[in-house]
């Protein structure tokens, strides 16, 4: 990764290649627009491109490069925090429209509709965690990262991502709860 | 009282980063309610990851514009380095030309070198003067009054023969 002879080049583009999809996606659940994700993927590739002297290894390349996106995002949020309020505010569309594209799993159209609602429910449930604790969610349920390299990615402690991710499911168990009643 | 006995919400962040400690495995097993909330909780979950891939999911044709785009601008941005270092080293090399063909400052031009001898002379003739050279204008006019003093006398004598 250092230095920028035509090889280091060919092989940051084959780092690109294998993460892009994984960093949009973050991005995406972070941010729930795929503009902002595209760009900021653009961005975090780009970033990592500019401070690959600075990586040490000790970490994945790809925890290094989650750990990129996750602070675009949040200077993301801050620098348009009511443009982002309002997606949330108004995103009942893309909840839904995000939950419609669960696979149809169940055998009847009554199930498959159960299950769209628990799904815009757990949506719903996470647009109302802090940032940090959506951040966990994200990363240990739709990444499957180990509480470890979350709390490395983050810059948390093991112990304070266990308790976001504590109260994340509360969060969403109490949603689900509703939702079934 | 049994709810109590159920699992907490840490238990259950357990449950579904599978780290569930012995004691709650062992609830799990047993209660026939966190069971039906386990299976429930962990499809609606499934359900959210999938849902979440399905709106992440772009054609191959985006990914590739993608890469070309960060490929582009990563070019760019080296591009720009070097004309960077190009305009500085340019710069420089200008400075130093124009230092080097400016021509040089004239100097003014050296007092003449006296000799030892010479400034012996020098020396040798201001002990032998009467008068210091500074004084010398003073002398020329105590000459001038003693000579005008003279011939005042002189014409006195004259009139009184």
């Amino acid at each position: 990764m250092a230095g920028t002879t035509g090889v280091e080049h060919e092989e940051f583009d084959a780092i690109v290649r294998e993460h892009q999809r994984r960093i949009y996606r973050v991005l995406l659940a972070i941010l729930r627009d795929p503009d902002a994700a595209d760009t900021l993927t653009q961005e975090c590739f780009l970033r990592a491109y500019r401070k690959r002297e600075s990586f040490r290894g000790e970490s994945s390349v790809g925890t290094w490069l989650v750990r990129i996106a996750i602070n675009l995002a949040r200077d993301h949020i801050r620098s348009r925090r009511r443009g982002f309020w309002q997606t949330l505010l108004g995103s009942g569309e893309s909840v839904m429209a995000a939950a419609a594209a669960v696979p149809d799993r169940a055998a009847s159209p009554e199930r498959a509709l159960a299950a769209r609602e628990e799904v815009a429910a757990v949506w719903a449930a996470v647009e109302d965690l802090s940032p940090q604790q959506r951040e966990v969610f994200f990363l240990r349920f739709s990444e499957e990262m180990p509480l470890e390299e979350i709390a490395r990615t983050m810059e948390l402690q093991t112990g304070t991502v266990k308790s976001h991710l504590a109260r994340a499911v509360s969060a969403i168990r109490q949603r689900v709860k509703r939702q079934g009643r | 009282m049994a709810e109590q006995k159920h699992l907490s919400d840490e238990s259950w962040a357990a449950v579904l980063s599978s780290e569930l400690d012995a004691a709650s495995q062992a609830h799990l097993k047993g209660c026939e309610t966190c069971r039906a909330e386990d299976q429930a909780l962990k499809s609606v979950l499934d359900g959210a990851r999938e849902s979440l891939s399905a709106a992440a999911e772009r054609s191959e044709v985006f990914w590739i514009r993608q890469r070309a785009e960060i490929n582009a601008r990563i070019r760019e941005q080296r591009e720009g380095r070097h004309r960077l270092v190009w305009a500085a080293a340019a710069g420089f090399v200008a400075l130093a030309a124009s230092l080097l063909l400016r021509p040089a400052p004239q100097r003014p031009a050296p007092a003449p070198a006296v000799t030892d001898q010479e400034l012996l002379m020098q020396v040798e003739s201001s002990l032998s003067r009467e008068v210091p050279e500074a004084l010398a204008p003073s002398d020329l006019i105590t000459q001038e009054l003693a000579e005008a003093s003279q011939k005042n006398s002189n014409f006195r004598k004259g009139e009184r023969k």
